[in-house]
């Protein structure tokens, strides 16, 4: 049980700059996901919460004590690998075991032991496994085991790295659905990794979404998802990908494909007549509607190039003035290759980005980011 | 050098043609070991101009099949043709197939054009540079022919193995696992494209896949494949919502489908499938099982519709519920079933752990398979 606070956090490997300048505060008892592409330093912090890399500058504290200069099993933090860490040559029973044999954390008698091992086994569906080895288990199976390994011990910080990457689709919802009740019958703080933006909006409690070592956005899953701070974020959430379009503003619309079509400038954006700006619109959130159907919200026109199944739904790549707009449907009818197709979009669900090459800011009504929450902090210390 | 002027007026193939493999078997023998069947006698007619994905997990027979309408591998037994020229016993370099594999093997220290240009001076074909110049027109790379393959995107290199696949104008294109190895973003990107060059130049064209939602979103029909049997061959939406047996209900489609246990009452008009130990039904459209036989179900938890209090349906209790913003996604239990129902909700609904709901599904979505051999019953 307790708070975890990064503070200016960075460190390189040679040129490589891993974690840069990252400063975060997650609450005790916290369900905390660290989401971003390979590469983004995801790992890299989660191995300085554990004490794992000496950190090149910054601070971490965990309840309220700084730990930074501390060891790793003096920060009782219990932490995951992605790549399991199981000892091969100790059975199941065992490994689970050793968490509470090392000693430094506390002593427990072989009934005591045993009797979290059991809860342990129980909750995650291993108990016909103790008397194997590593070598004689699936992936799922030591994945499981891995995880069970951090658990059995109670630790002030669950540190998990992506703790179901190794399963396969079907197991690994069926864990994720398990592991939030795990940690809410735990309640003990927790920060887990990931590049999967399902699993993090699962999950999460709040989610922070790093690129290159650096915060870009953090919130609750709900804020990332409908406030993107940035086509980056936009981007990483949702499949299909987020379709960016470069517009022009003028008499309160922005103008689309070279004028081909437009939507309302959403209510909040501050721009004015003539600039240029980058529109984006979730594929789930355009309608393909019926011609008679009296729509609220703009309305856009298309020719469907391909309508392809994506399990249940369609989707649809569609010409709009020009543009390949991606667009999901519920169903075939009405949208044949070569058609016509009238959409809506609502206008809470039109994203405003700044325009540009590479990834640009959002516009409009202030957003959570990582620079405006570290500032607020500052301001408190200082006083 | 090349005269196309615009991608679009290049030469189309002209020589698209069908491809039918007919009782097409693959056995290993080896001395002192029991032999193995890979491929168990595979048909398939293949259209001029279609684009087939086999699909399966990873043992099922694809790439071998593959392999040997390539020429990699030999024909134990049975017949390849490509139109009515029989090519099984011809060697791969005279059958005028194209292959990409699914690692690229471009050539790290020459330059695109050269990447092109290596196969055809090996085997020393007239006019190649013609023909490399032409293939960069249509495939609109024109632009990176002089790059070496360290300079390109990954969406880039899987281009260039693609004009090699494509630069003899194969009368028939393979592609093993084409999108593997690009990111989510660039998988989606590539995938279209393809789907449209395809479409243009009219290669027939098989794809090999693990993926099913890129075999779904790719093929104008796909062949579902397990324990080297094709399980069915069908367009998408009759994969997806027509199954023929339980392993292709679960292989295609996620979330997973839902598979428990039932029993068919049918009282006259209307055909029921009840669930658990007296938590109700759903309702089906299947006609042909009698009353009282044990059935497996399976529901998709996109088919599922929840709704509070007691109407007809399946009486369940969440056990989770996990919001996805664009939807979500309850697991639900049923009185006397172990297996979780997981149901995908709307995105503006919210569920408790412990509350009860009622789930239906439309009777044409709900599908009944023989519990010994996995057959749909219909």
């Amino acid at each position: 049980m307790a708070t975890v606070t990064l503070k200016g956090l960075s460190k390189s490997y040679g040129k490589t700059q891993a974690v840069r300048d990252l400063s975060v505060d997650i609450e005790d008892g916290e369900f905390f996901v660290i989401l971003g592409p390979s590469g983004a330093g995801k790992t890299t912090t989660l191995k300085s919460v554990a004490g794992l890399v000496d950190v090149d500058g910054g601070s971490v504290t965990i309840g309220g004590k700084d730990v930074t200069l501390v060891e790793p099993y003096h920060r009782n933090v219990a932490m995951a690998f992605e790549s399991y860490a199981l000892y091969p040559q100790k059975t199941v029973s065992d490994n689970l075991a050793s968490p509470l044999k090392s000693g430094r954390t506390g002593k427990y008698t072989d009934a005591q032991q045993k009797e979290r091992i059991d809860q342990v086994t129980t909750t995650l569906g291993i108990n016909h496994l103790l008397n194997r080895f590593p070598r004689e288990l699936s992936n799922g199976q030591r994945q499981r085991v891995a995880l069970g390994r951090v658990l059995v011990r109670p630790a002030d910080v669950y540190l998990l790295d992506e703790p179901l990457s190794h399963l396969d689709a079907k197991l690994r919802a069926a864990m994720r659905a398990e592991l939030k009740q795990l940690g809410a019958m735990s309640k003990t703080t927790t920060v887990y990794v990931t590049h999967d933006y399902q699993e993090a909006l699962a999950l999460g409690d709040r989610i922070a979404v790093l690129r290159d070592g650096a915060l870009v956005q953090i919130g609750t899953p709900e804020d990332i998802w409908r406030r993107p701070a940035d086509t980056f974020v936009a981007r990483a959430l949702g499949q299909p990908e987020i379709n960016l379009l470069d517009g022009e503003v003028e008499d309160g619309r922005i103008r689309l494909g070279g004028g081909a079509f437009d939507v309302p400038v959403p209510a909040g954006v501050d721009v004015r007549g003539g600039d240029r700006v980058r529109v984006g619109l979730r594929p789930c959130d355009i309608h393909v509607v019926g011609d008679q159907a009296a729509g609220s919200g703009p309305r856009l026109t298309g020719t469907v190039v391909l309508a392809e199944r994506l399990g249940r739904n369609i989707e649809l790549t569609v010409d709009v003035g020009g543009e390949q707009v991606i667009v999901l449907s519920s169903g075939r009818e009405g949208v044949d290759e070569g058609g016509q197709v009238s959409m809506t979009v609502a206008e809470h669900d039109i994203h405003v980005f700044a325009a540009g090459e590479g990834d640009t800011s959002r516009l409009g009504a202030d957003h959570d980011t990582g620079r405006t929450r570290g500032g607020v902090e500052e301001v408190e210390t200082a006083q | 050098m090349t005269t196309a002027t615009t991608p679009a007026a290049g030469p189309k193939t002209a020589t698209a043609q069908s491809l039918t493999l007919t009782d097409l078997v693959k056995t290993y023998m080896a001395k002192g070991r029991e032999s193995f069947a890979a491929v168990k006698g595979i048909n398939l007619d293949i259209a001029p101009g279609e684009l087939i994905a086999l699909l399966g997990p990873s043992g099922c027979g694809k790439t071998t099949t593959l392999r040997m309408i390539a020429g990699l591998e030999t024909v134990t037994s049975g017949s390849i043709k490509i139109g009515d020229r029989e090519i099984s016993q011809l060697p791969a370099s005279k059958r005028g197939i194209g292959v990409g594999f699914e690692s690229y093997a471009l050539y790290p220290p020459m330059s695109v054009r050269e990447n092109l240009l290596y196969g055809l001076k090996a085997r020393k074909v007239k006019g190649a540079e013609q023909m490399v110049s032409s293939i960069s027109t249509r495939l609109e790379m024109d632009d990176m022919m002089d790059l070496r393959p360290a300079g390109l995107s990954s969406g880039q290199k899987q281009r260039v193995a693609l004009a090699r696949a494509l630069v003899r104008n194969p009368p028939v294109l393979l592609l093993d696992e084409p999108l593997s190895h690009l990111d989510a973003s660039a998988r989606q990107r590539v995938r279209r494209e393809l789907k449209v060059l395809q479409r243009e130049f009219g290669y027939t064209t098989i794809v090999v896949t693990h993926d099913q939602v890129e075999a779904l979103s790719l093929a104008d029909r796909l062949a579902v494949m397990d324990a080297g049997v094709v399980q069915q061959f069908g367009t998408p939406d009759e994969v997806f919502d027509d199954p023929a047996n339980l392993f292709v209900a679960q292989f295609v489609g996620e979330p997973q489908i839902n598979v428990v246990r039932g029993v068919v009452r049918s009282d006259g008009g209307t055909v029921r499938v009840e669930i658990g130990t007296d938590a109700g039904s759903l309702p089906t459209t299947v006609t042909g099982v009698a009353d009282g036989t044990e059935v497996a179900v399976g529901v998709r938890p996109q088919d599922c519709t929840v709704s509070a209090g007691d109407g007809t349906g399946l009486r369940t209790t969440v056990a989770y519920f996990e919001h996805l913003l664009e939807f979500g996604l309850a697991t639900t239990t049923v009185a006397g079933v172990q297996e979780g129902i997981v149901v995908q909700t709307p995105a503006q609904e919210s569920y408790e752990p412990e509350q009860k709901v009622v789930i239906g599904a439309p009777a044409e979505r709900v599908y009944l398979f023989d519990t010994e051999t996995g057959d749909r019953l219909r």
